[in-house]
């Protein structure tokens, strides 16, 4: 039953080229678009190496603290900063935690440092600085040596981890572990040397992690040394500890705030940390992310995206069924019921629909992979992203297409195919849709 | 012929009646897409007040304790002064025009700090921008000041120690805003520091925060540099001699290591403006580019529906077409009547996207510029632009099943009547 009206929808649309080719470049327009917007949103939270596990990360890229310390209503005597925290803030509020797997201190942003070997021009690399407990959070692929530890962070141990392109521009090779050379003028070791990481890994990214202990990020503190560079992502076991982690970091804040309130300030927590979703859409460190807007927003497009093509093929479909009246007529005066008719004109469409979504599909898939750089590039990085086709291939983004298809389906046939099928009979045999 | 058009209309008003709300649901989409391109660009066009061409940053290290050069103990003004020689040798490299030393002051910076002022009895109200830089700052990034002050004018009234302020600074904070040039020579309060008022050496053209910035964030104070406390936010910035760009960045890099270095101070890196600024834009142009996707998607649309639609309809029609033909009507009379079919329902369906429209702007869910989200104006040029590309769209996909229909030759289509 299925095959054969697979395979008369094949031959209607054979013999009406135009319009197939109409309703088909409609379509695959539509879930193309569809899937990049899809895509651009996907590959903020699809876990990939060395972030293969976002749905377990809890950040934190920033604290707030305030002189507001009653919680009065905002008045121009109030001061507030925002921002990366010191290391010692950082390990006092989150460090200390008990319910999470693991916990990273790291440097909020790369910067620029000079390395060169011994009497060679220096290069400026990307540089994140980090503690020894950052590899066990992000999942690397060492392709020479092995990371430093929490001890080597700890002895502030000269060790340096390179990717695989920083490692050829500084050494020609990438097989280097154990050399020495020159970071900021300092004798360096390389520890390791891992694959590069794309600049969509936007925590992790970098071409150089250094122990933060032998950087100016761990000293570089300002607010008598409540705010610095650092920024925390944190492991979960699992993400229904979410909140008892973040009840436990509240309750170290609260100890926290018992001690500063004597020098007239206060952390506020804004809801922190932020799951992988909710961090991807921050914008400023004194705003706690809109989700819901967010969601919103995306789901406007969404519904512009699909609304317009619809209605689109509406009147299209309205046309065509009007054509096919006399054929309807017979059916019906041959014992179809008005059910199978309806859906029956649904599968035509969704065989229509579904063909031009996997089209669509494709297109999106290959735009987003030839033009990596174009769609998904990082505000934070001034790198090229690059991608991996898997994450741009996952089984979520496919069903996506699907459920799209098919809702576009219901809402361009749905309501021609129900006036088609209710047809009445005589009228039909006479050319009639009435 | 308008009550042929009519009566024409009428006669398949079910299909009818769904492009219309088709047509009414692009247009207050597309109005939407042009009224943010429209205002995107005027801002972008707008005077930014400085002029980035030939400008570079350059970035500094401190060293660590670990290096055996570490200076220990180093005071805030020692650092400062650090600063200070280094900066007057990058100033002394020939390729250098102009060599300035900041905080939080330059063009395309995410950072920035905020200040306070007391004008005349006038409080600030929201956020103004407080740079602080050496006196060198306005011949790097060329201000200019609003009564015609060159860029080294505005460097030797710094160097006195007076401050600049922008010409709009009183704006959002009074009704009536006078210029700052009526305040020249005269002094104000910073921060609320009424003890040590401050002169106003000179105002200057509105510095804006970056291209696409409008409103109260333009607003500034510009400042000496305090000695004491140098630290959060240092910039270099570097104007270089037209022509003289090539091989600027690899010459200071690789003297960096010998020349370049001032107490713990060290250069690490060197970036032209014109890249700060494509990195500090990319969400603004990012959002730009997708709003043309979904402009050229919208009209794909349009497009593709009324080239479906009427393909039907003039085959359906080729009968009465026919009819009109053996009646006299020409080829063209046939083309327009089919034309203005479309073009009567675009019409038809604009006055109720407008309406849309106007809530929309009404709810502050249209564009904000000078000021206000709804200005009868612009709201009717972009309705019109939306028009105006509508119909174009309309006609295209009209016109290749209108063309076949003119080319119905009467004979042919009438055989069976």
């Amino acid at each position: 039953m299925i095959l054969e009206i697979t395979r008369q929808t094949f031959s209607q649309l054979h013999s009406q080229r135009m319009l197939a080719s109409i309703a088909i470049s409609g379509t695959a327009l539509s879930i193309f678009l569809i899937m990049v917007v899809v895509m651009i949103q996907d590959v903020k939270t699809a876990s990939f190496s060395p972030e293969s596990r976002r749905d377990r990360f809890l950040h934190a890229n920033a604290g707030s603290i305030t002189t507001n310390l009653d919680d009065l209503p905002v008045s121009d005597n109030l001061y507030e900063s925002n921002g990366s925290i010191s290391y010692q803030t950082a390990m006092e509020q989150f460090g200390k935690l008990k319910t999470p797997e693991a916990v990273t201190i790291y440097s909020t942003s790369v910067s620029s440092y000079v390395a060169s070997l011994p009497g060679r021009p220096s290069t400026g690399i990307e540089t994140r600085a980090t503690d020894g407990n950052f590899w066990k959070v992000f999942d690397f692929t060492f392709i020479s040596g092995k990371p430093f530890t929490q001890a080597d962070f700890e002895a502030a141990s000269p060790l340096a981890v390179l990717s695989e392109s920083a490692a050829r521009r500084i050494f020609g090779s990438a097989d280097v572990a154990g050399q020495s050379f020159e970071v900021n003028h300092l004798p360096y070791r390389v520890s390791g040397v891992v694959k590069d990481v794309s600049t969509l890994a936007d925590h992790a990214y970098a071409a150089m992690w250094l122990p933060m202990t032998t950087t100016s990020d761990f000293i570089d503190t300002w607010m008598n040394g409540w705010m610095g560079r650092c920024a925390v992502t944190i492991l979960a076991k699992d993400a229904s500890d979410f909140d008892k982690i973040r009840s436990e970091y509240e309750k170290r804040v609260e100890e926290m705030n018992k001690s500063m309130r004597s020098e007239g300030w206060k952390f506020i927590t804004r809801n922190r940390p932020y799951t992988q979703a909710k961090d991807s859409i921050l914008k400023s460190a004194n705003i706690e992310p809109d989700e819901d807007a967010d969601r919103r927003q995306r789901w406007i497009v969404y519904l512009i995206l699909l609304i317009v093509p619809a209605m689109n093929m509406n009147g299209m479909t309205e046309s065509r069924l009007r054509q096919r009246v006399e054929e309807i007529g017979v059916r019906r005066a041959f014992g179809c019921s008005r059910r199978q008719l309806f859906l029956q004109l649904l599968w035509e469409n969704l065989v229509v629909t579904v063909a031009a979504g996997v089209i669509g599909w494709l297109l999106s898939v290959v735009f987003a992979y030839m033009c990596s750089s174009f769609i998904f590039s990082s505000p934070m990085y001034s790198a090229s992203p690059t991608i991996d086709i898997s994450v741009l291939l996952n089984v979520s983004t496919f069903l996506w297409a699907l459920l799209f298809c098919f809702v576009l389906n219901l809402l361009s046939t749905g309501i021609p195919s129900f006036r088609a099928s209710r047809t009445n009979v005589v009228n039909a045999l006479k050319g009639h849709q009435q | 012929m308008n009550q042929k058009l009519i009566k024409q209309i009428r006669n398949e008003w079910r299909s009818n009646v769904w492009l219309v709300v088709e047509l009414t649901v692009i247009s207050v989409v597309l109005w939407y897409v042009v009224d943010y391109l429209y205002v995107t660009t005027s801002v972008y066009n707008e005077p930014r007040g400085f002029d980035i061409s030939h400008c570079y940053r350059i970035s500094v290290g401190q060293l660590s304790k670990q290096h055996p050069d570490f200076i220990r103990d180093r005071k805030p003004r020692d650092v400062y002064n650090d600063y200070e020689e280094l900066r007057r040798r990058i100033a002394m490299r020939p390729e250098v025009e102009a060599a300035a030393l900041s905080m939080n002051a330059t063009p395309y910076n995410g950072n920035n700090s905020g200040t306070q002022y007391l004008v005349d009895s006038i409080w600030s109200q929201g956020y103004v921008i407080c740079r602080r830089v050496s006196p060198d700052f306005p011949k790097v990034f060329r201000w200019k000041g609003a009564k015609g002050e060159t860029s080294a004018r505005l460097a030797e009234i710094l160097n006195e120690g007076h401050v600049l302020v922008s010409d709009n600074l009183l704006h959002f904070s009074t009704e009536n805003p006078r210029p700052m040039t009526d305040y020249v020579g005269r002094s104000i309060v910073l921060d609320g520091d009424t003890a040590n008022p401050v002169i106003v050496g000179a105002s200057i053209m509105p510095v804006r925060y970056n291209d696409y910035s409008q409103g109260q964030i333009n607003r500034t104070v510009v400042r000496g540099i305090p000695r004491d406390y140098f630290n959060v936010g240092a910039e270099f910035s570097v104007r270089v001699r037209e022509n003289m760009d090539k091989d600027f960045i690899n010459g200071i890099l690789s003297d960096a290591d010998r020349q370049l270095r001032a107490g713990n101070i060290f250069i690490t890196n060197v970036e032209s403006f014109a890249d700060i600024r494509d990195a500090h834009q990319h969400s603004q142009r990012s959002t730009t580019r997708n709003m043309i996707f979904i402009m050229g998607f919208l009209l794909v649309n349009i497009f593709l529906g009324l080239l479906g639609t009427f393909w039907f309809r003039t085959r359906r029609r080729t009968g009465d077409i026919a009819i009109r033909k053996v009646n006299g009507a020409t080829s063209s009379d046939i083309f327009m009547l089919l034309i203005g079919e479309g073009l009567a329902l675009l019409t038809v369906a604009t006055p109720l996207a407008v309406v849309v429209d106007i809530n929309l702007s009404h709810a502050e869910l249209s564009q904000y510029y000078h000021g206000e989200y709804l200005r009868w104006g612009r709201l009717l040029l972009c309705a019109g632009i939306t028009y105006v590309l509508m119909a174009l769209m309309i006609s295209l996909g009209i016109s290749i099943p209108a063309w076949r229909a003119m080319k119905t030759d009467p004979a042919f289509a009438l055989r069976d009547e």
